[in-house]
């Protein structure tokens, strides 16, 4: 049942011209990368994962299709489950097409892209994990314009709090006294993606069962 | 008697006030086609939305193959097979992708009776969705709901839209699917000549209630569509026509007391009529 | 078995389909202890409807010209046909002394009585 589901997830994304999608991540990519180094593996991750719950999204609530897939035998649990595995196996994607990226850029001696090492990778799972938790029960919920537009929102105001905190606190040094979170990342990282997803699963459900169709 | 569908005191409003569903009850029997008819905006869609689980009811009880909806959900739906108007299916995806999307929800899944069906309708897999007419979506998702042993159709006006002779393929298919024991069909529709052909069971829907809820030979049969000259028409009989049209010298009327009126207006010419007759004539009402 | 239904004629289509499986009966054209087709079989070949067809059948296993049995079907019993033969009899001479009746109190004769009896006879092309 999850299988289908999340197949039924990765045709939409593909057969919606896949050429162009790679394009556009190996273009994201080499822009980010010149600028911010290893950002570029960040930022395409997470635009590429915004990607399969715009599309994907937009396809279901189009012509009804959600109907159908609720008229057959897949539970409301189950839909929202796979759409969770399909995010996070585009993660897994985005991991190893960069991976393939670095190692043939290295074999043509070009160096533009870092290798990825486990601290960036978990890192970078934590910030997708926790771009899914909010845009994935937004996406079941509302359309795409709408989404669109409390996700500038919340990126504007959490950048204004940043530069609020950065500039009222001394926050450099509270964080280089935090050696600590070096040592314990991974598990931070993963106790804050579990978390995360946990309570965007019971949000997605609670607007899932709420809704008609 | 087993029923099939049972629906009992079902209501259901969108907005507060105004009320799509005001309290209908209709049992299905097992083993045949019924015909749900009414207007557009009657609540036919509203009801089979019900019946799949895809609105919340207000009120009521919504029984398939004797089980509650609500706690045998997966179950239930595991046995229908769906059609519905627009066909929902997902535009931009290979009729082979849709196809995996259905094999991999049901248990029963039939590729065998599925590749049957792709080649008896002429439907290459390789095309997507969005390329089909109009007629072959409506073939294709009928491939579809048929093809996982379903015990029960469920279709949401099926032929509206189609040419007569696509039409009348569907019929024949519904024929087909009929011939195993123990099959049920039920679907609404505005295009009542379909259910002339086929149909067991009529129940129609006029603004949110069940006004006709008969077996059809039944109905056509009680029925009549009266014809004569207007002096025949007097005060006492004219109480016996259900909808009364006068132009002219003449007149015609449908009667739901076609034996009565028959011994009133001897001259008078009785014909049978057909379901959209009968339909009008209540809706008229 | 050949059925024709009629859509324009008076009797109700379930009429029609019990009284022609009757004659068959009666007739002999079904046998004693044949199968009939079922009751979707039936429906589909005559164009009616289930629930009219099943009626149809309801209405014969009342009458006991056939009989059902769950999982194998439903079977002709002509085996007590004389019994069906003297009840009809018995409808025979009900209704011709409601006439005999009637057309007493019309002062209709016995002459004029049997002279219907063979118009119908002759209209109708049996001895």
């Amino acid at each position: 049942m999850y299988l289908s589901l999340i197949r039924k997830d990765y045709s939409i994304v593909l057969r919606n011209n896949i050429g162009l999608l790679i394009a556009q991540m190996l273009f994201i990519l080499i822009i980010v990368s010149t600028n911010l180094g290893i950002m570029g593996y960040a930022i395409m991750a997470v635009s590429f994962g915004w990607q399969i719950l715009m599309t994907v999204s937009a396809k279901d609530k189009m012509n009804h299709s959600m109907s159908l897939l609720l008229s057959m035998p897949f539970q409301k649990k189950t839909i929202v489950n796979a759409r969770y595995m399909s995010v996070m196996l585009g993660f897994a994607f985005v991991s190893l097409f960069y991976i393939v990226i670095v190692e043939i850029t290295k074999f043509f001696h070009v160096f533009l892209f870092k290798p990825l090492s486990i601290e960036v990778f978990f890192l970078t799972l934590c910030a997708y994990s926790l771009f899914a938790s909010v845009t994935l029960p937004l996406y079941l919920k509302f359309e795409d314009s709408v989404v669109r537009g409390i996700s500038l929102f919340s990126i504007l105001g959490v950048t204004i709090l940043g530069v609020l905190i950065w500039d009222n606190t001394n926050i450099r040094f509270l964080i280089d006294s935090m050696t600590w979170l070096k040592e314990y990342y991974a598990i931070i990282c993963v106790a804050v993606i579990f978390l995360s997803i946990t309570i965007s699963r019971s949000v997605s459900m609670y607007f899932f069962e709420s809704m008609e169709f | 008697m087993d029923y099939v569908i049972e629906i009992n005191g079902l209501e259901k409003s969108y907005t507060k006030g105004s009320q799509i569903l005001k309290g209908i009850d209709f049992k299905i029997e097992k083993g045949i086609v019924a015909g749900f008819i009414g207007m557009n905006g009657a609540g036919k869609t509203t009801t089979i939305k019900l019946m799949l689980n895809l609105i919340k009811k207000d009120a009521g009880e919504i029984k398939l193959f004797g089980k509650d909806l609500n706690e045998n959900e997966k179950e239930i739906k595991n046995r229908i097979g769906i059609v519905f108007d627009q066909g929902y299916l997902y535009e931009d995806l290979k009729l082979s992708d849709m196809k995996k999307i259905f094999a991999g929800a049901y248990s029963n899944w039939d590729e065998d009776n599925y590749k049957k069906y792709i080649t008896l309708f002429q439907l290459d897999e390789k095309q997507r969705i969005k390329q089909l007419s109009k007629g072959m979506k409506m073939k294709f998702s009928l491939a579809l709901a048929l093809s996982h042993h379903a015990d029960l159709l469920i279709m949401d006006e099926p032929t509206s839209g189609l040419d007569p002779k696509v039409r009348n393929e569907f019929i024949d298919m519904i024929r087909t699917f009929m011939e195993e024991d123990g099959k049920t069909v039920f679907f609404s529709t505005h295009i009542t000549t379909d259910l002339d052909k086929i149909a067991d069971r009529i129940i129609m829907l006029n603004q949110g209630e069940v006004i006709l809820n008969k077996e059809k030979d039944v109905l056509l049969e009680e029925h009549a569509l009266v014809k004569g000259e207007k002096q025949m028409l007097n005060s006492s009989n004219r109480t016996q026509f259900i909808s009364l049209s006068e132009r002219g010298f003449s007149f015609e009327g449908l009667t739901g007391q076609k034996e009565k009126l028959k011994r009133e207006m001897e001259n008078a010419l009785f014909e049978k009529p057909t379901i959209e007759d009968v339909m009008i004539a209540y809706m008229e009402r | 078995m050949n059925i024709i239904i009629s859509n324009v004629s008076e009797t109700p289509i379930y009429q029609q389909l019990k009284n022609q499986i009757k004659e068959a009966i009666l007739t002999g054209e079904i046998q004693d202890g044949e199968l009939l087709p079922s009751i979707r079989n039936l429906a589909n070949e005559t164009r009616v409807s289930v629930l009219t067809t099943r009626r149809a059948y309801d209405e014969l296993e009342e009458e006991g010209f056939i009989k059902t049995v769950h999982g194998k079907g439903t079977f002709a019993i002509s085996n007590n046909l004389e019994l069906l033969k003297e009840a009809r009899l018995r409808q025979v001479e009900e209704k011709l002394l409601e006439a005999y009746q009637i057309g007493k109190a019309i002062g209709v004769t016995k002459d004029d009585m049997q002279t219907m009896m063979n118009i119908l006879y002759d209209e109708n092309g049996g001895s």
